[in-house]
C-alpha cells in the first residue's frame, strides 16, 4: 500500500489498535508541541516511571507517525534549543488518539460488565 | 556510548541521517538524568535496553512496520489489555521469550559440536578478560585505604644538578620543612629499621618503620585497635611503644583483641603495644612493627642520605601546585643554609596514587587492552561460527517466516542463541578467571602494589557479565541482521543454496576472519617486542657472576653502638666451615639489593682528587662508597682491571687504601694511571686514600641500571655494622639459607638475620615486572593466534563444503588435485595478506603504547614486524591446509549426489 493512498481520506480506525508506545507519544503531544527528549521525560513522568521509552524506539515511532501524518515537524519555539526538532500533533492525529481512547474505554466497560473490574474506577 | 554509535550504524541510512544524531544526543541527556539514581545493574540495563531498541528498530524499519500493533491481527484484545496495564516495559520484547529460550537451547543441544566450540572460545575470552580486570581492579581501581588519600603526597629529595631523584628523603630536611610549611598540615619520615624479637632463645628481625612525628598524621593512619603514638612518645628517652601490622597481630599474636597495653620484648627491652594498624596499611611498604622516631643527633649532618620514606598532607583547600611552590621556597632557603648537603636539592611532592602506581599503571592498561582484543577475536570467531550455522539454517528461518514469524522474532531467536552461548561462556569464563587470578598472583612481581589482595569481587563479576554481553552483541548482531534479511523466495527455491545469501555470508565471515588475523598480529607483534626487549636486557653485562651466590644481610652493632667487627669475623669463619660453602666475602652494599629482602645501603659522598684544584663546597664530584672484605672480588667474579685487590695486610694499622671502579677511572683519570693517585673522600672525617686497584664496573640494581662511580674501602679500615655476607656455594645456594642462619646463631644467639636470598633471585626480582608483562602478553598473543587459526579453519572448511559440487565437477573435467589444492590455499593466502596488512597498520598504533616497556629496540623494530607477520601468515596457511587437502579428495560422484 503506498503511503499517499493511505493518507488521503483515510479513517482513523484504519490505524487501530495503536501500539501502546504510539498511544503514549500521542497522549504526551496532545499537551503541546515537544521535542523527542521532552517526550521521553513526559511519558516517564506520566506513567510514574513505569514506561521508559528507549531513544531508538521513540525516533522510529516518530518517523512512522510523521509518515502517517499523525504528527508534523514544527519550528522550535523561541527560547528553546533550536537544534532539536520539535513535533506537533495534527488534527488527524488527535482523531486517531480519540478513537483509540474510545476503543480502550469500550473495552474497559466490557470488563466492568464481566465483573473483572469493579464498577467505579477508584472503587 | 561507542558501542551504541556502532549499533546506530546498523539503522537504515535514510533514518540515520535524519535522526541518528538527535537519537544519540537524547540518550546522552537521558543518561545524565537517570544515572545518579541507578544502581550498577540498572546502569548496565539502561545501555542494554537502549542498544536493543536500536537493533530492533533497525530491523523493523527495514521491514516497513506500521503503527499498528504487530499482534493485532492475531488477537487485538489480549494485546490491548496488556498494552494498557502499564507493566510491560518495551513492546513485544518479553512475549514468548521463554519459549525462544527453550527452542534455542534445544537447537544448541542438537549441534553439540558447534555449541561446545562456541562456548569454549567465549569462555576463554571472558575468563582472560575477567582475570586481567581483577588485577587492574585490585591494583589500580580500588580506593586507597588512607583517610582523604587525595591530600596525601609522597616526598622525594631531588638533585636538580644531576637530575637524580632519590628513593626518599632525609629526616632533618623534612623536620625543617614541617616547621616552615604552612600549606602542609603534616609531614614526616619513616626510617627502615629492624626490631629483634627473641623466639625460642634466638633473635629474629622484624621489618619495621621508625616514624617521625607527623608521618602517621600525614598518611592518615587509623588503627583498628588501640591508638596512634602520642606527641611525648616521639621524644628521646620516652617510654618505648610500638604499633603492629594487622598481619603480625594475626600471625604472631593470634589476633588477640586485648593485646593493646601488653608488653613485648624487642631489642632486649620491654615495649608497650599501643595499637594495631589495618591490613591495607602498607606505606612506605609493608612492615611488621611501627615505632616512634625521636630526632637523632646524626640527622642534621646526614641531609644528603635520602633513603627514608617521606609523606606529607596538603592542608584543606591547598592544591599540589601551591604546596610545591611553597616547598620549593623552603628548599631554596635550606640550600643557602646548608650548601654542603643541600645545594641544588629540592623536595618533590608526588600524589600518593602516582607514587604507588606510576610504574605499573601503563603496563597494566596495555595488558588489559590486549586482553580486550582477545575477547574481540573470540567474539568475532563465534560470530563467524554463528554465520556458518545461520547459513545452514537459512531454510529453517525461511520456513518460520513463511509460517508467520516476524523478522523481529527471528532476530530475537538468533539473539537468544548468542546470549545463551555467551551466558554459558560467562559462567565457564568466571571459573577460568578464578584459575587465571591464581596464575597472575603467582607470577606477579612483588612490588606490584596491592597485588597480594588480588581477588574476585562483585565489580569483577560485573565486568565478566559486561564482557559476556559485549561478546553476545558482537557475535550475535551480524548473524541476527543477516537472518532477518533472509529472502523467502531464494531460500525456499528447491536446490538453491542461496547464492546471494551464501555470498553475502561468506563475505561477512571473510571480513570477520581478516579482522581476527589482524588483531592476532597486533598482539603477536606486541609480545614479540617485549620478548626482544627482554633478550636485549639479558645481554647486558652485569660485571659480576651471580651464579651460586647466597646473600645474607645482618645488622650487627655492639652495646657501644660500634660495628660488631669481631662477631662478623667469627661468623665468616663459622660460615666457611659449613659443608658446601666454597668462599665467603663481606660487603656493605651488595649489587642487586632491592630493599624488598636485601636492603641497599647506598652511600654517596663528595670527594676530591689530591693535588688538583679543590671545587667549591657542594660542587665536588660524588662517589658511591662501600666497604668490602679481601676476597670480595673473587667471590663476586669481579675482575681486577689494574693494580691489586685488598689483602689481609690492609688493616686498621696500615696506610689507608682504596679501590675504584672503571667508571671513576674513566671519568677522572682518562689519560693517566689511577694507581698511586690519592682521593680525599669526605665520609665523616676527610681522609686521603691511596688508589691501589681498579675494579670492573657492575650494574648495581639489576640489568637495567647503569654502572655508578664507585670506590671500595677495605672493611678492616672502614668498618660497618651493615654487612651482607656473600656466600659462594658449591651446592644450590638456597639450601644454605638455614645452615648460614644457624652458624650466625652459634656465634651469637641474640643476633638476628635481616634477610637472605640468592643473588640470582635478587636479579630475577628486578626482572619480574618485565617477565610478568611479557608472559601475559605472550599468552594473550598465543591465544589470539589460535583463535584466528580456528576462524580461518572454520571458514575454509565451510567454503570447501559449499563448493563440493564445483570441485567434483572440476575433478570430473580432469582438473588435477594439486590445482584444486592451490585454489583453496590461495583463498587462505588472500585472507592472510589482508589480515596482515590491516594488522601491521594496527601494530603501528598499538606498539606506540609499548614504547615505555621496551629496552634496546624501537616500537617499530623491523625484525619483530617481519618475523611475526611471517608467523601469522604461516599459521593462517596451516589452518587452511586441512580444508584444502579435503577439497582435493572430493570424488566426482559426491558432487552429483549433492546436486
Amino acid at each position: 500500500m503506498s503511503r499517499n493512498q493511505a493518507v488521503s481520506g483515510r479513517a482513523p480506525e484504519e490505524l487501530l489498535p495503536l501500539t501502546h508506545i504510539v498511544y503514549h507519544i500521542l497522549l504526551s503531544m496532545s499537551g503541546g508541541d515537544k521535542h523527542g527528549y521532552a517526550i521521553i521525560k513526559d511519558v516517564a513522568a506520566r506513567t510514574k516511571g513505569r514506561l521508559e521509552l528507549e531513544a531508538g524506539t521513540l525516533y522510529a515511532a516518530i518517523k512512522r507517525m510523521r509518515d502517517e501524518k499523525l504528527i508534523t515537524e514544527v519550528a522550535a519555539p523561541t527560547g528553546t534549543d533550536t537544534r532539536r526538532r520539535c513535533y506537533s500533533i495534527t488534527p488527524f492525529g488527535r482523531n486517531v488518539l480519540r478513537e483509540e481512547s474510545l476503543r480502550l474505554e469500550a473495552m474497559v466497560e466490557l470488563a466492568r460488565h464481566a465483573k473483572v473490574l469493579s464498577p467505579s474506577p477508584r472503587g | 556510548m561507542l558501542l551504541l554509535r556502532i549499533l546506530v550504524r546498523t539503522l537504515p541510512a535514510e533514518f540515520r541521517r535524519e535522526f541518528g544524531h538527535e537519537l544519540l544526543e537524547t540518550i546522552r541527556n537521558r543518561w545524565k538524568d537517570l544515572r545518579g539514581g541507578l544502581r550498577p545493574v540498572g546502569k548496565v540495563l539502561f545501555w542494554i535496553r537502549q542498544g536493543w531498541a536500536v537493533v530492533r528498530e533497525s530491523v523493523e524499519l527495514r521491514k516497513g512496520a506500521g503503527l499498528r500493533r504487530a499482534g493485532a491481527e492475531r488477537g487485538g484484545w489480549r494485546g490491548a489489555n496488556r498494552a494498557t496495564n502499564g507493566k510491560r516495559k518495551s513492546g513485544a520484547l518479553l512475549e514468548g521469550l521463554w519459549s525462544d529460550v527453550k527452542q534455542s537451547a534445544r537447537a544448541l543441544a542438537a549441534r553439540p559440536g558447534f555449541t561446545v566450540v562456541a562456548v569454549l572460545i567465549l569462555s576463554l575470552g571472558i575468563g582472560a578478560t575477567t582475570a586481567m580486570f581483577s588485577a587492574v581492579n585490585s591494583v589500580l581501581l580500588r580506593p586507597l585505604p588512607y583517610r582523604d588519600s587525595e591530600n596525601v603526597v609522597a616526598l622525594y629529595q631531588f638533585d636538580s644538578a644531576t637530575g637524580e631523584l632519590f628513593s626518599g628523603v632525609s629526616a632533618a630536611n623534612i623536620r625543617d620543612l614541617q616547621e616552615a610549611s604552612e600549606l602542609l598540615s603534616a609531614a614526616g619520615v619513616a626510617d627502615p629499621i629492624g626490631h629483634d624479637l627473641v623466639e625460642d632463645g634466638r633473635a629474629v628481625s622484624l621489618k619495621s618503620w621508625a616514624v617521625s612525628e607527623g608521618f602517621l598524621e600525614a598518611i592518615g593512619a587509623t588503627p583498628i585497635v588501640g591508638r596512634v603514638f602520642s606527641p611525648d612518645e616521639y621524644q628521646e628517652g620516652a617510654e618505648r611503644v610500638v604499633m603492629m601490622s594487622h598481619a603480625t597481630w594475626q600471625s604472631r599474636f593470634g589476633a588477640d583483641p586485648d593485646i593493646v597495653g601488653n608488653t613485648i620484648v624487642l631489642d632486649n627491652a620491654p615495649h608497650t603495644l599501643v595499637g594495631v594498624l589495618p591490613s591495607e596499611f602498607k606505606f612506605p611498604s609493608a612492615a611488621e612493627l611501627w615505632s616512634p622516631r625521636a630526632p637523632k643527633p646524626w640527622d642534621p649532618p646526614s641531609r644528603g642520605a635520602a633513603y627514608m620514606g617521606g609523606a606529607g598532607r596538603l592542608a584543606a583547600g591547598v592544591t599540589l601546585t601551591q604546596a610545591q611552590a611553597e616547598v620549593d621556597r623552603i628548599s631554596a632557603g635550606l640550600a643557602e643554609q646548608y650548601p654542603r648537603t643541600n645545594t641544588d636539592v629540592s623536595i618533590r611532592l608526588v600524589p600518593l596514587r602516582e607514587h604507588l602506581f606510576g610504574d605499573v599503571k601503563s603496563p597494566l592498561f596495555v595488558l588489559f587492552g590486549a586482553v580486550t582484543l582477545v575477547l574481540l577475536i573470540a567474539a568475532a570467531n563465534v560470530a563467524g561460527l554463528q554465520l556458518a550455522r545461520g547459513a545452514g539454517r537459512t531454510r529453517e528461518y525461511s520456513l518460520r517466516r513463511a509460517l508467520g514469524a516476524s523478522s523481529g522474532r527471528l532476530l530475537r531467536l538468533v539473539s537468544v542463541d548468542s546470549l545463551l552461548i555467551a551466558g554459558t561462556g560467562c559462567v565457564l569464563g568466571v571459573g577460568l578467571a578464578f584459575g587465571g587470578v591464581e596464575l597472575i598472583r603467582m607470577m606477579s612481581p612483588s612490588h606490584l602494589p596491592r597485588i597480594d589482595e588480588l581477588a574476585m569481587d562483585r565489580y569483577v563479576l560485573v565486568v565478566a557479565v559486561l564482557a559476556a554481553v559485549l561478546s553476545a552483541v558482537v557475535s550475535g548482531i551480524v548473524p541476527a541482521l543477516s537472518a532477518s534479511r533472509t529472502d523467502l523466495r531464494v531460500a525456499l527455491t528447491d536446490g538453491a543454496r542461496g547464492a546471494t545469501q551464501g555470498g553475502r555470508t561468506n563475505r561477512l565471515r571473510s571480513q570477520l576472519v581478516v579482522g581476527e588475523i589482524a588483531l592476532a598480529l597486533v598482539l603477536c607483534i606486541g609480545a614479540g617486542l617485549l620478548i626482544r626487549s627482554y633478550d636485549q636486557l639479558l645481554a647486558n653485562e652485569l660485571g659480576f657472576d651471580p651464579e651460586g651466590l647466597l646473600a645474607v644481610q645482618v645488622f650487627g652493632y655492639g652495646d657501644d653502638g660500634q660495628p660488631a667487627t669481631d662477631f662478623f669475623q667469627t661468623s665468616q669463619e663459622e660460615i666457611l666451615s659449613i659443608p658446601g660453602v666454597e668462599a665467603v666475602a663481606l660487603t656493605t652494599d651488595l649489587p642487586t639489593a632491592n630493599d624488598q629482602s636485601i636492603n641497599s645501603i647506598e652511600i654517596t659522598v663528595p670527594f676530591t682528587i689530591d693535588d688538583r684544584a679543590v671545587p667549591l663546597p657542594g660542587q665536588e664530584p660524588q662517589v658511591s662508597v662501600a666497604s668490602i672484605s679481601d676476597h670480595y672480588p673473587e667471590v663476586m667474579g669481579l675482575r681486577v682491571i689494574r693494580g691489586r685487590s685488598f689483602s689481609i695486610l690492609d688493616n686498621s694499622e696500615s696506610a689507608p687504601v682504596v679501590m675504584i671502579n672503571e667508571a671513576l677511572a674513566r671519568r677522572h683519570f682518562p689519560d693517566q694511571d689511577a694507581i698511586g693517585q690519592r682521593l680525599t673522600i669526605r665520609y665523616g672525617r676527610p681522609v686521603s686514600w691511596e688508589i691501589v686497584g681498579v675494579l670492573e664496573d657492575v650494574r648495581p640494581r639489576g640489568y637495567e641500571s647503569e654502572p655508578r662511580i664507585e670506590a671500595y674501602f677495605p672493611l678492616a679500615q672502614f668498618p660497618s655494622g651493615s654487612i651482607t655476607f656473600v656466600v659462594k656455594a658449591g651446592v644450590e645456594p638456597a639450601q644454605l639459607t638455614l645452615p648460614v642462619q644457624e652458624a650466625i646463631w652459634t656465634v651469637d644467639p641474640g643476633q638476628s638475620v635481616w634477610a637472605s636470598r640468592t643473588v640470582e633471585d635478587l636479579l630475577w626480582d628486578w626482572m619480574k615486572q618485565r617477565s610478568f608483562n611479557s608472559v601475559l602478553l605472550v599468552a594473550f598473543a598465543l591465544l589470539s593466534l589460535s583463535l584466528a587459526a580456528i576462524g580461518v579453519y572454520g571458514l575454509m572448511s565451510f567454503t570447501v563444503e559449499q563448493r563440493v559440487s564445483e570441485f567434483g565437477i572440476r575433478r570430473a573435467m580432469g582438473a588435477e588435485s594439486g590445482h584444486i589444492f592451490k585454489a583453496v590455499l590461495r583463498q587462505g593466502a588472500v585472507l592472510a595478506s589482508f589480515g596482515v596488512a590491516l594488522g601491521l597498520a594496527g601494530s603501528v598504533a598499538f606498539s606506540a603504547f609499548l614504547r615505555g616497556l621496551l629496552f634496546g629496540i624501537g616500537p617499530f623494530d623491523p625484525v619483530t614486524f617481519v618475523v611475526l607477520s611471517a608467523v601469522v601468515i604461516a599459521s593462517t596457511l596451516l589452518a587452511a591446509f586441512v580444508p584444502a587437502h579435503r577439497a582435493t579428495k572430493v570424488h566426482p560422484a559426491v558432487a552429483l549426489r549433492v546436486e
